[in-house]
């Protein structure tokens, strides 16, 4: 039992020396990402475009600097798994939460409009939204109602 | 019943017999069936490790996973802001449209290049840590906290003209005005600003900036702390091309916050149009 | 080892130590304790703390049964009861679940488990301990100013209104107490990923390293969620604004969300443990490897990562898009596949087995059929129409109870017991612990039973009062609890006796084939005299000493 070579990978990372250079490319890439997400928020693109095109050009910023300046590109899988794990599950946490949101209201409420501040605008205010009506007005919240509780398990 | 498994214990070898205050005889009595005893592993290494590693190596590895599920947790943390974030501009898309012009696009383009320069000077600090160099490690380091300065003066100021606004949500004349300029989103132009409804969400938006930008410079001045500690080991010769897990896991950190903000810069500030003052 | 030969070559008897070096005895003061950096007097420090814990969350739970022993709010009213079962809740869930089995038995058995000499952060870990006992001084306030009224889940609005008192430090007690478990957390995957001995591959690894494993991730992953929501409840309370209140477009319900995005998950860090616990116990005293371990061991994971996704089921009544109701309602459903897989290789594993009724194993069978009870009744509420009807009453009350009582108490006492003579180097008195494990056993079925029955007749949760067509329920359960009671002080007697009293513990009194018990008793203070190597699978028991039995 002198010498048992060890099967488990320890994952001997090694310090993964990267010139300068590179750090400078990647920078100018960041700089540049920089004024087109800048140039881009005064476009009106219409629809989620411009939430798409803002949080794409961020994201393409952040793949950049995990990859290069935190080295992600060359390290090992279990690295890599656990930098999507916490992406993965903020996804989930996202994607269920706003299944709620997005098909809470689907057969009662009418077509979202915006109330406008126009002549023609129909007397009833009030505005229906996807989310909980205000039930007080604001500063008042010293008085705030008791609301219904229902208590959690 | 308990006699037959005593037995068997005893039959197969594992030790039932040792007591607490027994002195220990033989090197593998205390192994049973499908274990040995590795023969080489009390030769420690040279390297300056704490005891429970084998190698440096391991130690290195143990560190960064470390670190990394540290920032897994981060991700989290900073995910329940932006889950709130979501569902509330899903919700008012018209008022957030209308809060972001509050944000000055001058502050926040200038805050982005300091951050994204101090990610690059961190960098180059861990690169030169890992060539050893310490005089460009101690230039590099202070680069970075010199730029982590900029940025919460930068937010400081920010946040002084937000109070000055009325946009301070704990204020009691909180009072988001519209915004000067042109409005980009058609929707939200005609949306009468005023009205309380619009006013409770405009708390909202707010109530999310300073929070969430409030968490993040947090995270800021924790990492000028960091960043300080490792300025003055290095000053005092600890670290070399042998050992720097410090510098490179600080640089992991840094790196986050510089992440972190990369979302925050569009989502708090540009969407709604980038409007340009001080 | 103790003869060296001398120039002359005549052998010389050096003494031999009379007192071999064990963690135990390697230092007495109180420094020796608080500052300790080893992972096993770290987990004494854990046991002591949480044991304190579960004897004031066991009062309040005393103080609850006696009121409800009568119809009227004879001992308290409304206020004081609200208080008391929220204080109970709370100490028993942050304070004594979350950390029981990971940070006494995971801190202690995991680097032993893995052949290591410690976890891979030794400072992180003691300082996860000194953060838990911050966390517990905030709470402590709680409770001397008072105690805090919203119920453990924090619900807004009723949080945030002055009708509820002593919110933010009770939130910032939880806040803190959860970094606490997350650092434990992150301590344990780096260990089990990191520090393996060689040879140990992951499926050579005990089941107890992978329940561990997987609560682990859970802990790292859902407790910031959770530290976040109470962070924003504490600031809404003070700056009296927020994103959850309804009067400025908030939406309590996203407080729903992301309340239950942790805490759902965090039921599996109060069970997974357990069956890791119980994994062990039935693998030891059948003197078989658990059927389908892979299975098993796979099951973990899967129940830690699906957990993730079945949280709104806790929302069925609150208002969540009937949509999302249905889809959360089927994923909750499976679940019950790996739970089941867990409960039926268990039951395989002991299907012909010689079966050794010493106190551990009769927790282990008693986990198995409460553990069962409680699986199946969360079927009913997971059910979207049955929940409707059982919301906020009595079954669900003892439906938890079933799982967290009787699943992972009752998994932290065998556990308990069976490392008992490897942490303290003495054996527990038999007889006593079979009487404690039986009374423990009737007590608990006797209180939580009819709950069940009374919330299936529509008895609610959380009143100080009901209607007397239930006394006879409440009657049966608190006489239930007294029988509890006994159940759990005799273990705290008998096992502080056996510290100093109990009958020298050999090194493997059980005869088991894990690597923790292949250290002497009790453990030097780096765990192994040599490194060991991992030849076999886990629960590994030769043919013969299966074929004896
Ligand atoms: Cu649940």
């Amino acid at each position: 039992m002198a010498h048992i070579t060890d099967p488990i990978q320890r994952d001997h990372e090694e310090h993964h020396v990267i010139p300068p250079r590179n750090y400078v490319i990647v920078f100018g890439l960041l700089v540049v990402l920089t004024i087109l997400t800048v140039l881009a928020a005064n476009f009106q693109f219409g629809g989620l475009l411009n939430e798409v095109v803002a949080l794409g050009i961020a994201t393409m910023k952040a793949s950049l600097v995990i990859l290069f300046f935190m080295h992600v590109r060359y390290s090992t899988p279990l690295l890599r798994l656990v930098v999507a794990a916490g992406f993965i599950f903020f996804g989930i946490m996202v994607l269920f939460t706003m299944a709620d949101f997005v098909s809470r209201d689907w057969r009662s409420t009418p077509p979202r409009q915006i109330v406008a501040p126009v002549e023609q605008a129909p007397p009833p205010v009030t505005e229906p939204t996807l989310g909980p009506q205000p039930t007080q007005a604001v500063g008042q919240d010293e008085v705030r109602p008791r609301g219904t509780v229902n208590p959690g398990r | 019943m308990a006699d037959t498994h005593a037995a068997q214990a005893a039959a197969s070898g594992t030790t039932t017999t040792g007591t607490p205050t027994s002195a220990m005889s033989g090197s593998d009595t205390h192994f049973g069936a499908g274990y040995a005893v590795s023969a080489g592993s009390t030769a420690h290494g040279a390297h300056a490790r704490a005891h429970q590693f084998d190698t440096p190596q391991q130690q290195y590895a143990a560190s960064n996973l470390g670190m990394w599920i540290f920032l897994a947790t981060e991700v989290m943390t900073f995910g329940g802001f932006f889950l709130a974030y979501i569902v509330y501009r899903a919700l008012y898309p018209e008022t957030f449209a209308l809060a972001s012009p509050h944000q000055s696009a001058t502050w926040g383009t200038i805050n982005t290049f300091a951050l994204i320069l101090s990610s690059l000077t961190m960098a180059l600090a861990v690169h030169a840590a890992q060539t050893g160099n310490r005089r460009r490690l101690t230039m590099f380091l202070g680069f970075t906290i010199a730029l982590a300065c900029v940025f919460l003066v930068v937010k400081s100021i920010e946040y002084t003209t937000h109070i000055e606004e009325n946009l301070w949500i704990g204020s009691q004349n909180f009072h988001m005005e519209r915004p000067a300029g042109e409005i980009v989103d058609p929707e939200a132009a005609r949306v009468d600003l005023d009205s309380t409804v619009q006013q409770g969400r405009a708390k909202i938006f707010f109530f999310l900036y300073w929070t969430m930008t409030g968490l993040h410079g947090f995270h800021v001045l924790i990492g000028i702390v960091l960043l300080s500690a490792l300025l003055i080991n290095n000053l005092r010769k600890v670290y070399s091309e042998n050992y720097y897990t410090p510098v490179e896991m600080t640089g992991l950190y840094w790196h986050f916050v510089d992440l972190v903000w990369i979302f925050l810069f569009p989502l708090l500030y540009l969407l709604g149009g980038a409007h340009w003052h001080i | 080892m103790a003869t060296v030969s001398t120039p002359i070559g005549e052998p010389i008897r050096r003494p031999e130590r009379r007192v071999r070096l064990t963690y135990l005895n390697n230092g007495y003061g109180l420094r020796s304790w608080l500052f300790t950096l080893d992972h096993k007097r770290i987990a004494w420090l854990y046991l002591i703390t949480i044991t304190v814990a579960f004897m004031v969350g066991s009062i309040e739970a005393t103080l609850i049964r006696l009121e409800l022993l009568t119809p009227a709010g004879d001992l308290v009213q409304a206020e004081n009861y609200s208080k008391l079962f929220t204080m109970h809740g709370i100490t028993m869930i942050f304070l004594f679940l979350v950390p029981s089995i990971p940070a006494v038995l995971g801190n202690f058995f995991i680097p032993m488990m893995v052949g290591a000499r410690d976890v891979a952060f030794p400072r992180l870990n003691l300082l996860s301990w000194y953060v838990y006992m911050l966390g517990a001084l905030f709470l402590l306030a709680v409770m001397l100013l008072g105690g805090t009224d919203t119920g453990w889940t924090f619900y807004t609005p009723l949080s945030t209104t002055n009708y509820t008192q002593n919110v933010v430090p009770a939130a910032m007690g939880i806040l803190i107490v959860g970094f606490s478990s997350i650092l434990t957390g992150l301590n344990f995957l780096v260990t089990i990923h990191k520090m393996r001995a060689p040879g140990l591959t992951w499926f050579k690894m005990q089941l107890f390293l992978w329940s561990l494993y997987a609560t682990s991730l859970i802990q790292v992953l859902a407790t910031p969620v959770l530290a976040i929501t109470l962070l924003l409840v504490a600031v809404e309370r003070t700056l009296r604004v927020g994103i959850f209140d309804p009067a400025l477009g908030g939406d309590p319900i996203l407080f729903q969300h992301m309340f239950w995005f942790y805490s759902h998950p965090a039921v599996y860090i109060m069970i997974l443990p357990g069956m890791g616990v119980i994994s062990e116990l039935i693998s030891a005293f059948t003197r078989r490897n658990v059927f389908g371990y892979r299975f098993v061991a796979a099951s973990s994971v899967a129940i830690a990562i699906y957990g993730f996704l079945v949280w709104g089921h806790h929302l069925f009544v609150a208002g969540q898009s009937v949509y999302s109701a249905m889809v959360f309602s089927v994923l909750s459903f499976f679940v019950a596949i790996p739970s089941a897989i867990k409960v039926f290789n268990w039951t395989a594993t002991l299907y012909k087995a010689s079966v050794w009724l010493q106190t551990p194993m009769l927790y282990a069978i008693g986990f198995i059929g409460l553990f069962v009870v409680g699986g199946l009744t969360g079927l009913f509420l997971a059910a979207l129409a049955t929940d409707v009807a059982l919301s906020d009453t009595y079954f669900v009350v003892a439906h938890f109870h079933y799982v967290m009582v009787g699943g992972m108490l009752l998994a932290y006492l065998g556990g308990l017991h069976y490392w008992w003579p490897k942490m303290t180097g003495r054996m527990y008195p038999e007889f006593l612990g079979k009487l404690a494990a039986i009374t423990v056993f009737l007590g608990f079925n006797l209180t939580f039973f009819p709950q069940f029955v009374a919330g299936a007749l529509g008895m609610n949760r959380r009143y100080y009062s009901y209607d007397s067509s239930y006394q006879i329920y409440n009657v049966l359960s608190t006489a239930g609890s007294t029988i509890l009671g006994v159940g759990f002080i005799l273990p705290l007697f008998y096992l502080t006796w056996s510290l100093k009293f109990g009958k020298l513990a050999p090194d493997n009194p059980w005869g088991s084939a894990g690597l923790e018990w292949q250290s002497p008793t009790p453990p030097p203070p780096e765990n192994f005299e040599e490194q060991p190597v991992v030849l076999h699978g886990p629960h590994h028991y030769t043919r013969k000493e299966v074929t004896v039995g």
